[in-house]
């Protein structure tokens, strides 16, 4: 059996528009983006676009999942994910070198946050690169509907009356 | 032999923790293990469950060994 090690692709990066505060006055260079990221911290739209895309793309696709009001005729509260970390980045770099392969992308990169969201919070962010603009559309369409189906990541919905977890029970 | 099996989302809800060891005869594989777990908790029975053995989706025929990690994923909702 081949074991899969998760890939996690960091890009060094010159810039240093985003270095914190702290790790100026710690004198230190700034974290590279990461491609791949499960965290209980709130996503960042600049950590996922910040170096992104060289000159060979000609379409980024960002597309953001954020916690709505309702669902399924139910008034949601708010939302709880649980991810099984070390499998769902596995996944997740699966997901992405599936994507460069069959869309010619030229980046792929998903955050996706865990724990307690409230209403309009971003649960997920995802950008894809290529050289036109259909692949990129298309590939975002795909990488979605992928990770509802592979990553081990839940989410628990809490609304007026009740909780559940949210999928197909039998 | 005794197998570690981590549960997420309503598998953990229902099993009582984050883990449960189960014992299975040796040379078992993720069948015999599904019907284990099922008689422990049998609402699991409601839920379309996949198992993952060292993170990859597992088959039923999939066998385990004591030292595998082992998880049982119901239904995801990322995104």
């Amino acid at each position: 059996m081949i074991r899969h090690k998760p890939q996690i692709i960091v890009r060094p990066t010159p810039d240093t528009r985003h270095q914190t505060l702290l790790q100026m006055q710690l004198n230190t260079r700034p974290v590279a983006p990461l491609d791949l990221l499960i965290s209980a911290q709130p996503l960042s739209l600049d950590a996922v676009t910040h170096g992104l895309h060289g000159p060979e793309s000609g379409a980024v696709v960002l597309f953001l999942g954020t916690v709505r009001n309702s669902n399924e005729g139910r008034q949601v509260i708010r939302l709880a994910y649980e991810a099984y970390e070390p499998m769902a980045l596995e996944q997740l770099a699966r997901l992405r070198d599936a994507l460069i392969k069959e869309f010619s992308l030229t980046a792929v990169r998903i955050h996706h946050r865990v724990g307690e969201l409230q209403l309009g919070e971003t649960a997920m962010i995802a950008a894809v690169c290529a050289p036109h603009r259909k692949a990129a559309l298309q590939a975002m369409d795909a990488l979605v509907d992928r990770l509802k189906k592979d990553v081990p990541i839940w989410k628990r919905e809490y609304f007026q009356g009740g909780d559940v977890w949210v999928g197909p029970q039998k | 032999m005794e197998i570690t099996v981590l549960c997420f989302a309503q598998t953990r809800d229902l099993l009582g923790g984050p883990s449960v060891k189960i014992d299975l005869p040796t040379g078992a594989g993720v069948a015999e293990l599904q019907a284990a777990i099922e008689q422990r908790a049998p609402a699991l029975k409601r839920i379309p469950l996949r198992f993952a053995v060292n993170r990859e989706f597992a088959t039923p025929q999939t066998k385990l060994n004591p030292g595998d990690e082992i998880a049982l994923i119901p239904p995801v909702a990322g995104g």
